[in-house]
C-alpha cells in the first residue's frame, strides 16, 4: 500500500516537509526580485524579452501590462513580448503537469521563483486559463485516474484507507499547484470560467467526483452498489460498510483492531466533509452523496440488526452495553455527518430484545441508566414498538424513577439557596427545573402525547419529590408564582398607555396567561397538588408583601408611577382570574382596592397632620389581608408617638373598629449625627428605631434601661443588640454590659439599610399557615359544593328543568365563574359528575325527579 | 435728722444670661413607613341569617355574583350585626334580632 502511494507520489509521500521552502520562498521574495535574479539559471528568455522591459519593470513592477501602449514602444518590444508570453505558457504547462504527476521543489521543469514571474506575465490571460484548465484535466484524465483506480481496485478490504490516502496525497500536490501559480489562483482571469473556479476545490473535487462520487442523476442512484457506477466507488462503499459492522460486531473487537477501524472511519468521513466544503466553495450541492450514504447505513443495521438476533436474546443481552456504547463512540464519530441516521442504530440494537417483557426492562436499564438523557432513542422505541410489543407501563415507570432522581437532586441544590427563589426575571429554581423539564416535555409531545398515563406517573414523581422535601413545595410555588408574575409585568410595561386602558377594563387579558405560558410551566403546576389553592395562598402573601411595600404607600395624588404600579398589580390579577377562575383570587381585588383607599385617607392626614417626617402609613381592613407574623411589643418612640395616636384616633373616628398596628412591618429612616460632619441614614425596623432613638437623651444605656426604654422582651432586644454592634453594623458600642452609640461609626452607602427580619426565640407564624390540613377542601369538593348550590338555586328560580337544559346552565355558569372543571375532574367528565351531584341532592332531597327526564326543587 | 443715706444697695446684678443654644438633635426622623389594620368592632363576624362572612356579600348577593360593596351591613342597638339584606327580609315576619330575640332597632348601616 504505501508503496502504490510513494509510487504514485513521486517518490515524497511527506507533503508538509517539502511545503515549507515554497512558502517561505514565495513570503520572502516579491516578484520584481525574482524576475532580476541574477543567480537564476534558468530565466535567460526572460534576459532576451529587453534590456528596457527591465528597466521598465524597475520603476512600475506592479502595474505592468505587457498590452500597455507605454510599455511596448517599438514593433521590436511588442514582437519580443509576444514571443515572451508564448514561451512562458510553454514552461508554465510543463511545471503544471510536472506537479499534477507528483513533482515538487527541486524536481520542477523551472525554480519557483521563474514560475512566479512567469505567472504573473500571464495572469491577464483568458484564453490562456482556459487552456491550462483543460491540460489539467487531460493530464488528470489520461495518465492520474487510470493509476488512482487501479491502486483502489487493487487492494481488497482496503480501498477506504486507500482512498483516504491518495485523497490526501492529491491534496497534497494540489497544494503545491496552488502556491506555484498562486498569482494565477487569485487573478481574476482564471475564475471566470466556469462558475468562480479556483485551484484548489476545483482539483480536489475533479478527484472526488471521478473516483468517488456519482455524476448520475438522484434517480439513478436507488442502488447503492450500482454495476454501472464507477467500481472504485462500489469497491469503496462496500468496505466501508465492512468497517461499520466489523465495528459494531459481536464478540467485541480487540482494543487495536478498534482504534484501527476508528481511525479508518474519522479519516473517511473527514474526506467526506472535505469534498462536502469543497462543493460549498463553489456554490454546488452534493445531493447524490448523502442519499447513497443513508443507503449504505440502512444496510449495514439491517445486517447488524440479523446478526445480533441470530446470537441469541440471552446472549447478547450480556453484551448490550458494549453494544450501546459502540453505537455512542460511533455517534461521536460520525458526529458532524447528518449522513449516518444514529436512530437506526439504536433500532437495530434495541431489536433483538423486544421478544420478552424481561428483555425490555433489561435493554432499557442498561442501556439508558438515564431514560431523560435519551429521548431520541425511547421516542424510537416507543414509536416502533409501542402497540405489539412494548410495556407502557414498564417504560413509563422507569421514566418516572429516572426524573424523580434528578428532580430531588436539582431541588436539594436549588432551595438550599434562598436566593435561588427569588429572581428579577426567571428564579433561578425555575429555570432550573424548566431546563430539567425541557427533553422530558418534547418527548411527551412526540411520542407519547397521546398517553394520559405516562404524564401521570411523571406529574405524581416530582408531586413525591417536592412533598418530601421540606418547605420545598412552599418554595417550588413561590418562585413559580414570581415567574409568571415577573412574565405578566414585563408584559404591562410594554404596553402603550390604551392598551393598559384597554387590557384593565375590557378583560382582554383572558388570553393574556396562556400565550406566555408553556407546557413546562404547566408541568411545573404538576408539582404542588392542590395546586390552585395552595399557589393562590402564597399569592395572596406575596401580593400582600408587595402591597405594603414602600412603594405601594403613597398618597395616590402624589406620583403617577405609585397608581401605575397598583393597575399593574390588578391587571396581574386580571390575567390569572380569567386563567384560573374567580375563585382563587378571593380577597386580592379587596387588599389592592384597601391599599387606594388607605392611601387617600393617607394623603388627608398627612395635610392635616403637617409633620416634618415623610409619612406612609397604610391601615387596611384586616378580612382581606393573610395575617402577617405576629408583632413584637415595642413602645414607639416618642417622636412618633403623637402621629401614631393621631392616625390611629382618625381611623376610630370612621365608626365601631378596632385598630392594631402591625409593628412588625414598620420602617423608619433616621438620620444619625455621629460627631460633627457625619450624619448617616439609616432605615431600620421600629424594633431598631426604638433602641436608637433611646440614645437621645443619655450617651450610655445599660441593657436593663433598654429594656425599660423600648418596653422590648428580653431575648428579642438582645438579638437586635447583637445585630447593631455587630461588626457590619457596628452603630453601638458595648463595654461591660453598656451600650453606647458608635461616634466612629462610617459608612460609603448613602442609606444603611439594617437588617430587618430579626426573630428573637418566637417562631413566626409564616410558613405554617400555608402546611396542608385535613380540614382543606380540595379542588373537586369545592367544584361538587359549587354545582349543588347553583343546581338547588336554579330549579328553585325557574321551575321544573329538563336534564339537558340544566346540563346547558351548568357549563354556562362554569364558563362564566371560570372554572376549569377539566383540571380538577381529572378522570371522569363532567357529565358522569354531573350525574353524580344530582343524585346526592335527590338523595338528600333539595330536589326530586319530575317527569322522566327532568327535575324540580323541593320546598 | 439723719439723712439717711439713700444707700444704693446695689443687688448683684444680675449676669447676662447666655441664650441656650438648642443642642443639635442627635437622631432625626425622616420617614416613617408604618402598616396598621382595621376591623369592625362587634360581638359578631358572621351574618347569623346567611351564616355568610359578614365581610363577604350575603348568600343572595354571592349568588347574583354582587361583590360586597353592594351588600352593607345593619348593626342594630343590641351591637348584633347582620347584612341588610338579610335583616330585612327577616324584620318582614318578626321584629326581633335573631341573636337575642330583643326588639330590633337599627343602630347603622355600614358599607364595607
Amino acid at each position: 500500500m504505501e508503496d502504490v502511494i510513494s509510487e504514485l507520489s513521486g517518490g515524497h509521500i511527506d507533503g508538509v516537509q517539502t511545503r515549507f521552502p515554497l512558502v517561505s520562498a514565495i513570503s520572502s521574495v516579491t516578484p520584481r526580485r525574482i524576475i532580476l535574479s541574477d543567480d537564476d539559471d534558468d530565466d535567460d528568455f526572460v534576459r532576451q524579452g529587453g534590456r528596457r522591459r527591465q528597466r521598465e519593470l524597475d520603476r512600475k513592477p506592479r502595474k505592468r501590462k505587457f498590452k500597455d501602449s507605454k510599455f511596448m514602444n517599438t514593433e521590436q518590444d511588442a514582437i519580443s513580448g509576444r514571443e515572451f508570453l508564448s514561451r512562458a505558457k510553454v514552461v508554465l504547462s510543463e511545471a503544471m503537469k510536472a506537479i499534477l504527476e507528483g513533482s515538487e521543489g527541486p524536481t520542477l521543469p523551472r525554480s519557483l521563483i521563474t514560475l512566479q514571474g512567469l505567472s504573473e506575465a500571464v495572469s491577464s490571460d483568458k484564453e490562456y486559463a482556459a487552456a491550462f484548465y483543460a491540460l489539467g484535466d487531460k493530464v488528470f484524465n489520461d495518465q492520474l485516474l487510470p493509476r488512482f483506480a487501479a491502486s483502489i481496485l487493487s487492494v481488497r478490504g482496503k480501498e477506504v484507507d486507500t482512498f483516504v490516502n491518495l485523497f490526501d496525497m492529491w491534496n497534497l500536490r494540489v497544494w503545491n499547484l496552488k502556491l506555484v501559480f498562486l498569482i494565477l489562483d487569485n487573478s481574476p482571469t482564471f475564475r471566470t470560467t466556469d462558475s468562480r473556479r479556483k485551484m484548489e476545490p476545483y482539483w480536489m473535487l475533479r478527484f472526488g467526483k471521478s473516483l468517488f462520487e456519482s455524476a448520475k442523476e438522484i434517480s439513478l442512484d436507488s442502488a447503492i452498489f450500482d454495476p454501472d457506477e464507477s467500481k472504485t466507488r462500489n469497491r469503496i462503499l462496500l468496505n466501508f460498510c465492512d468497517l461499520v459492522e466489523e465495528f459494531l460486531s459481536l464478540p467485541p473487537l480487540q482494543e487495536q483492531q478498534l482504534q484501527a477501524i476508528t481511525l479508518s472511519l474519522k479519516c473517511f468521513f473527514e474526506v467526506l466533509g472535505k469534498l462536502k466544503a469543497y462543493h460549498a466553495l463553489l456554490g454546488e450541492e452534493n445531493k447524490v452523496m448523502t442519499p447513497i450514504l443513508e443507503r449504505c447505513m440502512g444496510k449495514v443495521c439491517t445486517d447488524l440488526r440479523d446478526r445480533w438476533i441470530s446470537i441469541g436474546t440471552e446472549k447478547y443481552l450480556k453484551n448490550v452495553q458494549v453494544v450501546y456504547e459502540r453505537i455512542e463512540s460511533l455517534r461521536h464519530i460520525l458526529n458532524r455527518h447528518n449522513e449516518v441516521n444514529y436512530d437506526l442504530f439504536i433500532g437495530a440494537a434495541i431489536s433483538p430484545l423486544l421478544n420478552t417483557s424481561k428483555a425490555q426492562v433489561e435493554i432499557l436499564e442498561r442501556a439508558f441508566d438515564e431514560p431523560e438523557k435519551y429521548p431520541t432513542e425511547l421516542k424510537f422505541v416507543y414509536e416502533q414498538y409501542d402497540s405489539e410489543n412494548w410495556d407502557m407501563d414498564v417504560l413509563s415507570d422507569m421514566f418516572s424513577k429516572s426524573l424523580e432522581v434528578s428532580l430531588h437532586e436539582l431541588l436539594v441544590k436549588q432551595i438550599a439557596d434562598p436566593k435561588n427563589v427569588r429572581g428579577p426575571s426567571c428564579p433561578p429554581l425555575i429555570r432550573a427545573v424548566l431546563n430539567l423539564w425541557r427533553p422530558f416535555i418534547s418527548l411527551l409531545k412526540s411520542g407519547f402525547n397521546s398517553n394520559r398515563e405516562f404524564s401521570k406517573k411523571i406529574s405524581k414523581a416530582s408531586e413525591r419529590v417536592v412533598w418530601e422535601l421540606d418547605n420545598c413545595a412552599n418554595l417550588v410555588a413561590e418562585a413559580l408564582l414570581q415567574y409568571i408574575y415577573g412574565l405578566l409585568m414585563d408584559k404591562w410595561r410594554g404596553m402603550s398607555k390604551e392598551q393598559k386602558v384597554e387590557a384593565l377594563s375590557s378583560g382582554s387579558t383572558e388570553d393574556s396567561l396562556k400565550s406566555i405560558l408553556t407546557s413546562e410551566t404547566y408541568m411545573i403546576f404538576g408539582m404542588i397538588p392542590d395546586r390552585k389553592r395552595f399557589l393562590f395562598d402564597r399569592y395572596k402573601m406575596m401580593l400582600g408583601r408587595r402591597l405594603l411595600h414602600n412603594r405601594f404607600i403613597k398618597p395616590l395624588e402624589s406620583k403617577e408611577d405609585k397608581f401605575d404600579a397598583l393597575e399593574a398589580e390588578k391587571y396581574v390579577l386580571n390575567c390569572l382570574r380569567s386563567h384560573f377562575g374567580r375563585d382563587y383570587l378571593e380577597g386580592m381585588y379587596g387588599m389592592i382596592d384597601d391599599v387606594v383607599e388607605s392611601n387617600v385617607t393617607l394623603g388627608k392626614f398627612t395635610h392635616e397632620a403637617d409633620s416634618p417626617i415623610e409619612l406612609a402609613i397604610c391601615c387596611v381592613n384586616e378580612y382581606n389581608w393573610k395575617e402577617p407574623p405576629e408583632s413584637q411589643p415595642v413602645i414607639i418612640p416618642k417622636v412618633l408617638q403623637p402621629l401614631a395616636e393621631q392616625f390611629k384616633a382618625r381611623i376610630l373616628m370612621q365608626g365601631p373598629v378596632k385598630f392594631d398596628w402591625k409593628l412588625f412591618l414598620h420602617r423608619v429612616t433616621i438620620d444619625i449625627h455621629f460627631g460633627p460632619g457625619s450624619t448617616q441614614a439609616v432605615e431600620c425596623s421600629i424594633y431598631q428605631a426604638a433602641i436608637l432613638l433611646s440614645f437621645e437623651d443619655s450617651e450610655v444605656l445599660s441593657f436593663e434601661q433598654l429594656l425599660t426604654t423600648t418596653g422590648m422582651e428580653r431575648p428579642f432586644l438582645a438579638a437586635h443588640l447583637k445585630v447593631l454592634t455587630r461588626a457590619n453594623f457596628d452603630l453601638l458600642l458595648t463595654a461591660n454590659g453598656d451600650y453606647k452609640i458608635n461616634s466612629l461609626y462610617k459608612s460609603s452607602k448613602r442609606i444603611v439599610r439594617l437588617p430587618t427580619h430579626i426573630s428573637g426565640g418566637r417562631k413566626r407564624r409564616e410558613d405554617a399557615a400555608f402546611k396542608r390540613t385535613g380540614t382543606e377542601r380540595d379542588e373537586k369538593e369545592m367544584l361538587s359544593m359549587r354545582l349543588q348550590a347553583f343546581i338547588t338555586r336554579t330549579l328553585k328560580g325557574s321551575g321544573p328543568m329538563k336534564h339537558d337544559k340544566l346540563m346547558v346552565e351548568v357549563l354556562k355558569h362554569l364558563a362564566e365563574e371560570s372554572v376549569a372543571f377539566t383540571e380538577t375532574l381529572r378522570d371522569s367528565s363532567i357529565q358522569n359528575h354531573f350525574k353524580k351531584i344530582l343524585g346526592g341532592l335527590i338523595n338528600d332531597g333539595f330536589i326530586a325527579r319530575h317527569g322522566d327526564d327532568a327535575y324540580r326543587y323541593l320546598p | 435728722m439723719s439723712e439717711q443715706m439713700d444707700v444704693d444697695n446695689a443687688s448683684p446684678s444680675p449676669q447676662p444670661q447666655q441664650p441656650n443654644k438648642p443642642k443639635k438633635k442627635r437622631f432625626e426622623v425622616k420617614k416613617w413607613t408604618a402598616v396598621a389594620f382595621w376591623s369592625w368592632d362587634q360581638s359578631n363576624e358572621t351574618c347569623a341569617i346567611c351564616r355568610n362572612h359578614l365581610m363577604e356579600p350575603c348568600i343572595e348577593c354571592s349568588g347574583s355574583g354582587k361583590d360586597r360593596s353592594n351588600c352593607p351591613r345593619a348593626v342594630g342597638v343590641c351591637n348584633h350585626s347582620f347584612h341588610l339584606h338579610c335583616i330585612d327580609t327577616w324584620i318582614k315576619t318578626r321584629n326581633s334580632c335573631p341573636l337575642d330575640s330583643s326588639e330590633w332597632t337599627l343602630k347603622e348601616v355600614l358599607q364595607n
